[in-house]
């Protein structure tokens, strides 16, 4: 169920948000506000991603109590990457090595040789535990998808049930 | 709305799910940048000032740690019966670049490189001199009319801290 809520509408508008927050609206208008905005919607949607993303790959069935432990989980990494430097440093290592191979892509598109692995950058702000509510966000999309579901099966994509047979 | 069917909502998921990990791991990859200019002011070459030079101060301060910058020059000319010769160099270590200009060539100048390649610390400054020297074949008269303006760019992954200060000046002119 959570490959169909990771499509309901607040999910996708929190999502473009993001990427748009992250690589538009933060560079024009540096600031408290932009700098939170990726955190509410990152929190909101990430735990369904994640659901949806394992629900694809058969890891999980991607129901209401696999998105509720992964958005505990998420809350816990993401307190723990704002409050604890070891848990920062871990946070900056592993992204770092992820943005690496595109990193690398730019820079031999550009001429240059490989860059060091680094570490990514990271702002360990407190407030921005502020945005910790936003978990809330995906165990309620998958409610609204699921209560959706029950209450239009046709919406739910299954095929309508068969009437019975006459005379049996 | 109608439902899609299972296997498109498959892929559409899917698609949403790729977007949401470029997303996530892109979040950080974001760069910040500032820039400051400054105008090389209007400057006459003829055989009796052959040459000019320009001190650029490029400086980022405040919180700048891993920062790249680039230095950008670009020049309006006007060259007659000769050429003119335009170096941008700075320190040891940092890439020199020259380039020819002739009457034929209509364009702007333009020209970069980088002062710093990564900042280590929270301040960063480099001095650069721009030089243009005028050339011709002996008993000709040349001249040469330049102006321009360059600019700083300074730049490094992550939000944009407070209390950057990037700025780029013309500290001296020589005629040497």
């Amino acid at each position: 169920m959570s490959t169909r809520a990771v499509l309901h509408p607040l999910a996708l508008v929190a999502l473009a948000l993001l990427i748009a927050n992250d690589h538009v609206l933060k560079a024009a208008f540096p600031g408290w506000w932009t700098g939170k905005l990726s955190d509410v919607a990152g929190l909101a949607v990430f735990p369904l991603l994640v659901a949806a993303g394992g629900e694809l790959a058969g890891l999980w069935r991607g129901d209401r109590r696999t998105v509720v432990v992964l958005a505990v989980i998420t809350g816990v990494v993401f307190a723990a990457i704002k409050l604890s430097p070891l848990a920062g440093d871990g946070y900056r290592v592993a992204q770092a090595a992820l943005q690496w191979p595109f990193r690398a892509l730019a820079a031999l598109a550009h001429g240059r040789g490989a860059p060091g692995l680094g570490r990514a950058h990271l702002t360990p702000d407190v407030t921005d535990l502020l945005a910790l509510p936003a978990l809330l966000v995906s165990p309620a999309l998958l409610a609204a998808t699921v209560r959706a579901a029950v209450s239009s099966p046709r919406a739910s994509g299954r095929p309508p049930e068969p009437a019975a047979a006459p005379g049996r | 709305m109608p439902p899609l069917p299972l296997r498109h909502r498959r892929l559409a998921s899917a698609v949403i799910v790729a977007a949401g990990a470029f997303a996530s791991v892109a979040t950080t990859m974001v760069e910040w940048v500032r820039t400051d200019d400054v105008i090389i002011p209007p400057v006459h070459l003829d055989s009796a000032q052959p040459i000019i030079e320009y001190h650029l101060r490029a400086k980022a301060e405040g919180p700048v740690t891993d920062s790249r910058a680039v230095l950008t020059v670009t020049l309006d000319h006007a060259v007659t019966n000769g050429a003119v010769r335009a170096t941008l160099s700075g320190p040891d270590g940092l890439d020199r670049q020259e380039v020819v200009v002739n009457p034929i060539a209509a364009e702007p100048i333009y020209f970069e490189i980088t002062p710093w390649s990564q900042c280590p610390t929270t301040s960063c400054q480099l001095e650069v001199t721009l030089r243009l020297e005028l050339t011709s074949p002996p008993d000709v008269v040349a001249t040469a009319d330049l102006e321009g303006r360059a600019e700083l760019n300074v730049s490094a992954p992550g939000e944009e801290p407070a209390g950057v200060q990037v700025d780029l000046d013309v500290v001296d002119e020589v005629i040497p």
